[in-house]
């Protein structure tokens, strides 16, 4: 006959009770973690609008930048930003799409494609300059695209792709199994059921994706510096509408630029403290821009789970 | 509370069981319907010494075998496909049950009618003469009682199960006059004493076929009220 | 009193009742002959040699693994989205012999002419309509009155027209899980397949939503040739004409449904069908 000890009801409840004891202790810590980093980013954010204040307004927005303090704006800048976060976007959906596409659908699951999977996540952590020296040799100077918008947006969508085929990948498998199947049971072939079931189902996560990549690459300012972003620009890119023919134009793509991490860092780096509000200006409003970003994309993912439930 | 809803209220989901159960119903109704001609072709055979219609009866003695074979085969088929509870499944039962007990009554009409042949073919008649009335009457209560019971189980009638119950009652007394008579016949008049025992039988027989009306509208209790009776033994 | 007139002499015994259950297959739609199948290195299924009937319920059951969703899936070639299978034997579809499973058949025409419901209604998150109407458009037709007018004709079929037909533009997913069923099988029948697969059809369903299916199956066979995988015996026996029980990946015995469950010829089969398997 084995002693063994059968567990009262009162040593149950006593193990019960520091079980919850630490149940709880593990929320608290986690609560304090929690509202520690969301303090620190307030508190940064709130400390940049606060060294910036006397900067905020229309004009701020519409100047370009100058040496007297007071008139600098982010015009050129936030333009630049602008124009090269479409350039990177138009660059990195359709790639990252197509790659992700073609890893997730058609791919063989053998060695090669092992190999190209890994060097993809492992592109995401590649830093930054690295990016630039590339994009420097490659797109700066080989193709001759020189130290412009389209250098900068084709650089910053190298530095999203990883993002963009990830992102793009789990939205791709988060389409059951079932629905293909489905699909294929009807007799589609693979093209006609990536095009017509899956692609349309992981829109959602894809845009959101690549919303979440652009908010990355908007404070990128490594890269852009290698490839030779201006600091100092009084005037703006020509604009993509003439009012000629053939009224569309690309100059803007071949025109030199600057953009709001730039700006900012030139701002910083000047010896005249009067330029420091303007970099915590440009700072705040540059956060402003990414948090914006961020909902956007979180309300994008809200609006197709709605419509979308398996 | 116990709701209780008109007889024919929903249909199953699935018409193939509504099928299969009327289709039951209707194969027991056939076979009574044959089993209660075979009874009164039989008895009136004996009555008028008529030897075609006695063959006629035992000719159709394989088909009333053959619809007991086939209800047997078609309920344990339908219980078996379609697992059915509760009422579809005592109606199986009680269905495969019925055709025993009808097929049981050809039995009984086909021992009649092979008298009646032998009658036909010159065999002593002055016992069944002397107890005709009495062969009569208990033909007539007998496929009564068949007949009802027949017709309560096609449509699940309680009330008229019960009344064949009751009426066993007089075919059983029937009976016992009728063999008080045979046996006060015999007693004056030693020298058919063969077809004396042979009209005996027929006597027995048509008040066995009573007894089966009676497991008949017991079956019909049991499909309908889900108490089960055994099989009453004869009185 | 009056004894009843004798009937004139009745000639055979009537017909049996069981009218709906055919002793005698139909002929054949499509035979798999000597039909083997391998995932990988795993001999999945041995020299199957079956014969389906047109236009009648042929049901495959037994245990997990046995084969039979294997087998289902190789009419319809749907191991050929998975890597490493590999096919042996033939399946020949009738009238013109083409051989299902063979490696010069594309299997997006096999898949065009077999339709398959699975085990878990999958409608697509489209509107009802587009649903029934996917396969259709995929075979090119794309005038609204004909896509419409086949899209009731399928939903019809499939017993479910009354109940959508002033919701067809509204999702799908928005049905209760027997409906959706329907819908896929709309879907399915939209195309006019020659031979229709069930993978396990109500395995997900509620009884009263699973009546319906089998209810809508058994009406179905006057119109097309149906394959049911069921791990479910009593739904076999309810539902098909023609029920085969597989074993380890061979098939063991197969019968007329009634035979098989009330005398099958092989222990095993009556075994499986009892209860009494390890």
């Amino acid at each position: 006959m084995a002693a063994t000890a059968e567990l009262t009801l009162a040593e149950i409840r006593k193990g019960l009770h520091w079980r919850k004891q630490l149940d709880k202790v593990f929320v608290i810590v986690g609560l304090l973690v929690l509202f520690s980093c969301l303090g620190l980013l307030a508190m940064l954010f709130l400390d940049l609008v606060h060294n910036g204040a006397e900067r905020f307004g229309w004009d701020f927005f519409v100047n370009f930048p100058s040496r007297k303090a007071e008139r600098a704006g982010i015009l050129s800048a936030w333009v630049g930003t602008t124009l090269i976060m479409f350039v990177t976007a138009l660059v990195s959906l359709p790639v990252g799409v197509a790659a992700a596409i073609y890893l997730e659908e058609y791919a063989a699951k053998n060695w090669l494609t092992g190999i190209i999977e890994i060097n993809v996540t492992n592109l995401a952590g590649v830093p930054s300059i690295v990016y630039g020296l590339l994009a420097l040799g490659l797109f700066v100077y080989t193709f001759g695209f020189g130290q412009s918008v389209l250098s900068a947006g084709l650089t910053l969508a190298l530095l999203i792709l990883p993002i963009v085929i990830v992102a793009t990948r789990e939205s791709l498998r988060a389409v059951p199994k079932a629905i293909r199947e489905a699909a294929y049971g009807l007799g589609a072939t693979r093209w006609e059921v990536t095009k017509d079931h899956v692609l349309p189902y992981s829109t959602g996560g894809i845009l959101t994706g690549l919303i979440l990549g652009l908010s990355r690459a908007i404070g990128e300012t490594a890269p852009l510096i290698t490839i030779g972003a201006l600091s100092f620009i009084a005037f703006l890119p020509p604009s993509p509408v003439s009012g000629e023919f053939p009224f569309l134009n690309f100059e803007w793509l071949k025109s030199e630029y600057t953009a709001m991490p730039i700006q900012m860092f030139n701002w910083v780096s000047r010896p005249d403290q009067a330029f420091q509000a303007n970099a915590a200006a440009a700072g705040a409003i540059l956060l402003a821009m990414t948090l914006l970003m961020n909902a956007v994309a979180i309300w994008i993912r809200y609006r197709f789970r709605k419509k979308i439930n398996w | 509370m116990a709701e209780v809803l008109p007889a024919a209220d929903l249909a199953h989901t699935s018409r193939v069981v509504e099928q299969s159960l009327a289709g039951l119903r209707l194969r027991a109704v056939e076979m009574g319907g044959l089993a209660i001609d075979q009874v009164a072709c039989a008895v009136k055979a004996l009555l008028e010494r008529d030897g075609r219609l006695a063959e006629v009866v035992l000719s159709r003695e394989a088909l009333v075998n053959d619809y007991d074979r086939l209800l047997d085969r078609d309920s344990l088929n339908f219980i078996a496909l379609q697992q059915p509870v509760a009422n579809d499944l005592r109606l199986a039962r009680a269905i495969a049950r019925i055709g025993l007990e009808l097929e049981r009554v050809g039995d009984e009409a086909k021992k009649i009618a092979r008298f009646a042949l032998q009658v036909s073919r010159g065999g002593d008649t002055d016992p069944v003469t002397a107890v005709a009335r009495y062969l009569r009457h208990m033909a007539g209560l007998s496929v009564t009682m068949l007949r009802n019971a027949v017709r309560a189980a096609d449509e699940s009638d309680p009330v008229l199960a019960r009344m064949v119950l009751a009426r066993d009652k007089e075919l059983d007394a029937e009976f016992a006059t009728a063999l008080r008579q045979l046996m006060s016949f015999v007693m004056q008049d030693h020298q058919f004493l063969k077809a004396s025992i042979d009209t005996v039988f027929a006597l027995k027989g048509l008040e066995r076929i009573g007894d089966h009306a009676t497991n008949v509208a017991e079956q019909v209790l049991y499909m309908v009220e889900g108490e089960s009776k055994g099989p009453s033994t004869g009185g | 009193m009056n004894i009843v007139a004798p009937k004139p002499e009745t000639a055979s015994v009537a017909i049996s009742i069981e009218e709906r259950r055919p002793q005698r297959a139909n002929p054949p739609k499509a035979t798999a002959e000597s039909l083997d199948f391998w995932y990988g290195q795993n001999h999945a299924l041995k020299h199957i040699n079956l014969t389906i009937p047109e236009q009648q319920v042929t049901a495959l059951i037994g245990p997990s693994g046995c084969g039979k969703s294997t087998f289902l899936r190789c009419f319809n070639r749907m191991h050929d989205l998975q890597p490493d299978t590999r096919y042996g034997g033939a399946i020949h579809l009738r009238p013109d012999n083409v051989n299902l499973v063979g490696p010069e058949v594309d299997p997006i025409e096999v898949r065009m002419r077999i339709g398959m419901v699975f085990q878990k209604a999958n409608p697509f998150p489209k509107s009802v309509f587009e649903n029934v109407a996917y396969g259709l458009r995929l075979r090119g037709i794309r005038n609204r009155t004909d896509l419409a007018e086949r899209v009731e004709k399928a939903l019809r079929g499939a017993a479910i027209w009354d109940e959508v037909k002033d919701r067809l533009n509204d999702s799908a997913l928005a049905l209760s899980g027997g409906q959706m069923q329907r819908v896929c099988i709309a879907r399915a029948l939209a195309t006019d397949p020659e031979i229709l697969l069930f993978d396990e059809p109500t395995s997900a369903l509620d009884p009263i939503a699973t009546a319906k299916i089998e209810e809508l199956i058994t009406e179905l066979r006057t119109r097309v040739t149906i394959l049911i995988v069921t791990h479910n015996m009593q739904q076999a026996a309810r539902v098909s004409d023609f029920t085969a029980f597989m074993y380890l990946g061979e098939l063991v015995e197969v019968d007329v449904t009634s035979k098989i469950f009330t005398n099958p010829a092989k222990k095993a089969t009556e075994d499986y069908i009892t209860g009494r398997y390890g």
